[in-house]
C-alpha cells in the first residue's frame, strides 16, 4: 500500500504540475512582456473542453525571399519565428520569417507560414501567431462576431520570449466586452 | 436465488442437520453451494454501488465546472486561475485518502474518475483564462500522457475507460486532411501503454468486468482502426477491418474465452462485421477505389489471420471460420488490377455462394433451422446485391426473386417434414 500510495503522490504532483507550469509561464509573459496591438476580425467557433471563444487570426503577409521552406507543409502552415514591428498608426504587424529562434533583437514570437491566394488570384505568404482565439463568454461571443462587421475590431497581446498570450479584445480602441455588456444592458427588455 | 433467500437458507442448514434430514455430505456441498451463490449475488450488488460511484464523480465534476462557469467573467485572471486548480486538488485530496485508508473499489472507482475529470477541467480552465490556442488534439494528447498512471495507482476501471475514449478522440482530432504530421504513429506507443491496465484488470477479475472489458475493447478497435490507417491506403482499411471482423468470429468461437464472458460481443460482432464486408466485396462499383493499392501490409495481415481460422477450421470443424480466408483472398485478387475489377468481385461472390451452401448443407445434416436459415438468407443477400448492380429487366428480376422465395421456404418445410417424421419415429420406438 505504501508503494501504491508513493506513485499515486507522483502521478498528482505530475497532474498538478501541468497547469502550476503553464500557469507561472503565461503569468510571466504577462507581467514582464511587452504590449502590442493587432487588428483582427474575431470569428465565434466553440471547443467542447474549453467552452466558447472567437477564433482571431493574427498575422499578414510576408516577404521570405529566398528562405527555403518545405512545400509539403505549404497549406498546414511552418512552424517558425517572426519578428514584431510597430507601424506608424501603432498597430503591430508581423515582419519577416525564419526556421530559427532569433539570438537577439527587437520582439519575436512563435508563428506558422502558409501559403495562400490573394485577390488578383497570384500567391502570396502569409505569417500567423500561434494564439488564434480569446475565450468569451457563450452570449457576448456571437456578439462579438456581429460587431467586427461594422467596428474596427483589434487585440492587445502581450510578447516575451517569444511567448504571446492575448490579453484583451478591443472594438475601436477601447475594452471589447465592457462595450458589448454595456449595449446588453442598454437594450429594452 | 436472491441474496437473502441464500443467507437464509445457510442459516437453516445446522437445523436441518441437526433434525437429520441433512447428512454431511449432503450439508457440505449445499453449503459450497450456497456460499458461492451468495459470492455472486454480492458481487452484483458491490458492481451496482461501482457504477452508481462512477457516475456520482462524474456528475460532481461535471457539476463543479457548471458553478464555476456561473459569473466566471466577473472574477479577474488571478482567482480564476486559483480556482482552476481547486478540483484537481479536491481530487487528489480524495485519492491519498482513499488509498490511505484502503477504502473499498466504489471509493476508488469514484476517486479515478474524478481526479481524471477535473484533471481535464483544471486544464480546459488554464487554457480558458489565458486564452490558449492550438489544437484540441494537443489538448487531449497532454491529457492522456498525464493521466496515464492513474488507472494503475487507483486500479480504477472507469479511470481507465476514459482514458480509451479520450484516446479515441485524440484519433479521430489527430487525423484531419490539413494535419500532414505523423502524429498518428504515437498510438502505437500509447495503446500498449494505456492497454496494458486492460489486459491486468482482464486477469484480475470475474466475468462481470471481463465481459465489460471485451466489449469496452471491441468498440474501441471498431472506432480507432479506421482513422489511424487511414494516413496509409484505402485498400488496407478494408482488408484491416475484414480481417479484424474474422478474428473477432474466430474468437468467439473459441469456447475457454466464451466461458469466461457473459454477453460476448465477438461472436455476434464478427459474424455480422464479416458478413457485411463480404457483401460489400462482392459489388465491384464498392471496390472500384480498393484494387490497384500497394498491398503487401494487407496481405500479411489477412494471411495471418487466414492461417489461424484454416487451423481452427480443421481443428474445430467449424465450416463457418472459412470467412476468415476471404479477407486474404479479397486482398490477393483485388490487387492484380490488370484483371478489371470485375474478378475480385465475381470471385467474391461465388465463394460466398460456396459458404451459404456449406451452411445449408450442414443445417440440413444437423436439422438446425438456424444455420440452415442463415444459409438461406446470405443466398437471399448475395442475390439482391448481385441483381441492383445487373442490368436484368425487371421481370426476369423478379421471377428470379420468385424463385429464391420459393426455395427458401421450400428448404424448411423440407427440415420440418424430416424433422416431424423423425419425432414420430422415435415415439414409435419408445412405445
Amino acid at each position: 500500500m505504501k508503494t501504491k500510495l508513493i506513485l499515486f503522490a507522483v502521478s498528482a504532483f505530475i497532474l498538478l504540475l501541468i497547469p502550476l507550469i503553464q500557469i507561472f509561464r503565461y503569468e510571466t509573459v504577462i507581467s514582464k512582456g511587452e504590449s502590442f496591438i493587432f487588428k483582427c476580425k474575431p470569428v465565434d467557433p466553440y471547443d467542447p473542453f474549453r467552452g466558447r471563444y472567437v477564433r482571431i487570426r493574427i498575422g499578414n503577409e510576408v516577404k521570405i525571399g529566398k528562405t527555403a521552406v518545405d512545400l509539403t507543409r505549404e497549406w498546414s502552415g511552418i512552424p517558425g519565428w517572426t519578428w514584431i514591428e510597430k507601424d506608424k498608426d501603432g498597430f503591430a504587424r508581423c515582419a519577416g520569417f525564419s526556421h530559427d529562434k532569433p539570438e537577439s533583437g527587437g520582439t519575436y514570437a512563435k508563428c506558422k507560414l502558409h501559403k495562400t491566394w490573394n485577390s488578383k488570384n497570384t500567391e502570396e505568404w502569409q505569417v500567423e501567431l500561434e494564439p488564434d482565439r480569446v475565450f468569451m463568454n457563450e452570449k457576448l461571443a456571437p456578439q462579438a462576431e456581429a460587431a467586427q462587421r461594422n467596428n474596427e475590431c483589434s487585440v492587445e497581446l502581450k510578447i516575451y520570449d517569444g511567448k504571446v498570450v492575448p490579453v484583451k479584445l478591443l472594438m475601436n480602441n477601447k475594452p471589447m466586452i465592457e462595450q458589448l455588456k454595456q449595449k446588453k444592458h442598454e437594450q429594452p427588455r | 436465488m436472491d441474496l437473502r433467500t441464500c443467507k437464509k437458507l445457510l442459516a437453516e442448514l445446522p437445523t436441518l442437520k441437526d433434525k437429520g434430514i441433512l447428512d454431511q455430505e449432503s450439508l457440505d456441498k449445499l453449503t459450497a453451494y450456497l456460499e458461492s451463490n451468495c459470492d455472486h449475488k454480492s458481487n452484483t450488488g458491490k458492481l451496482t454501488v461501482i457504477f452508481i460511484s462512477i457516475i456520482g464523480a462524474m456528475m460532481i465534476g461535471g457539476g463543479i465546472c457548471l458553478l464555476f462557469a456561473h459569473n466566471w467573467d466577473e472574477m479577474g485572471r488571478t482567482v480564476r486561475a486559483i480556482i482552476s486548480i481547486i478540483p484537481l486538488l479536491a481530487g487528489i485530496i480524495i485519492g491519498f485518502y482513499v488509498l490511505s485508508r484502503k477504502k473499498s473499489i466504489a471509493w476508488k472507482e469514484g476517486a479515478g474518475v474524478f481526479i481524471f475529470i477535473s484533471f481535464m477541467a483544471s486544464l480546459g480552465l488554464v487554457c480558458q483564462t489565458y486564452n490558449l490556442g492550438g489544437e484540441l488534439s494537443d489538448f487531449y494528447f497532454i491529457v492522456l500522457l498525464a493521466t496515464l498512471p492513474l488507472p494503475w495507482v487507483l486500479d480504477s476501471k472507469g479511470a481507465a475507460t476514459i482514458w480509451l475514449t479520450v484516446l479515441t478522440c485524440w484519433v479521430w482530432t489527430v487525423h484531419n486532411w490539413w494535419h500532414t504530421d505523423n502524429d498518428i504513429y504515437w498510438f502505437w506507443l500509447l495503446l500498449p501503454l494505456g492497454g496494458c491496465y486492460f489486459v491486468y484488470a482482464w486477469l484480475k477479475n470475474g466475468i462481470a468486468l471481463r465481459s465489460y472489458i471485451a466489449w469496452i475493447l471491441t468498440v474501441f478497435f471498431l472506432c480507432v482502426l479506421g482513422p489511424v490507417l487511414k494516413t496509409s491506403n484505402d485498400s488496407l482499411v478494408f482488408s484491416t477491418y475484414f480481417a479484424f471482423f474474422c478474428i473477432l468470429f474466430m474468437l468467439g468461437s473459441i469456447d475457454k474465452l466464451s466461458s469466461q464472458i457473459r454477453f460476448s460481443p465477438f461472436s455476434s460482432l464478427g459474424r455480422a462485421g464479416a458478413l457485411f464486408m463480404s457483401l460489400f466485396a462482392i459489388n465491384s462499383d464498392a471496390l472500384r477505389h480498393l484494387a490497384g493499392h500497394s498491398f503487401v501490409i494487407p496481405l500479411v495481415i489477412t494471411g495471418v489471420v487466414a492461417v489461424v481460422c484454416l487451423w481452427r477450421t480443421i481443428v474445430r470443424k467449424r465450416f463457418e471460420l472459412l470467412i476468415g480466408l476471404f479477407p486474404f483472398l479479397m486482398t490477393f485478387i483485388g490487387s492484380y488490377n490488370d484483371y478489371g475489377r470485375e474478378l475480385p468481385a465475381t470471385v467474391m461472390t461465388l465463394l460466398l455462394a460456396g459458404l451459404s451452401g456449406v451452411m445449408l448443407w450442414e443445417g440440413t445434416k444437423k436439422q438446425s433451422m438456424a444455420t440452415l436459415n442463415s444459409g438461406m438468407f446470405l443466398l437471399c443477400l448475395i442475390v439482391i446485391i448481385k441483381f441492383a448492380e445487373s442490368d436484368l429487366p425487371i421481370l426476369i428480376r423478379g421471377l428470379l426473386f420468385i424463385c429464391v422465395g420459393i426455395i427458401f421456404l421450400g428448404v424448411n418445410l423440407y427440415l420440418v417434414i424430416k424433422r416431424n417424421k423423425q419425432r414420430k419415429l422415435r415415439m414409435e420406438e419408445v412405445k
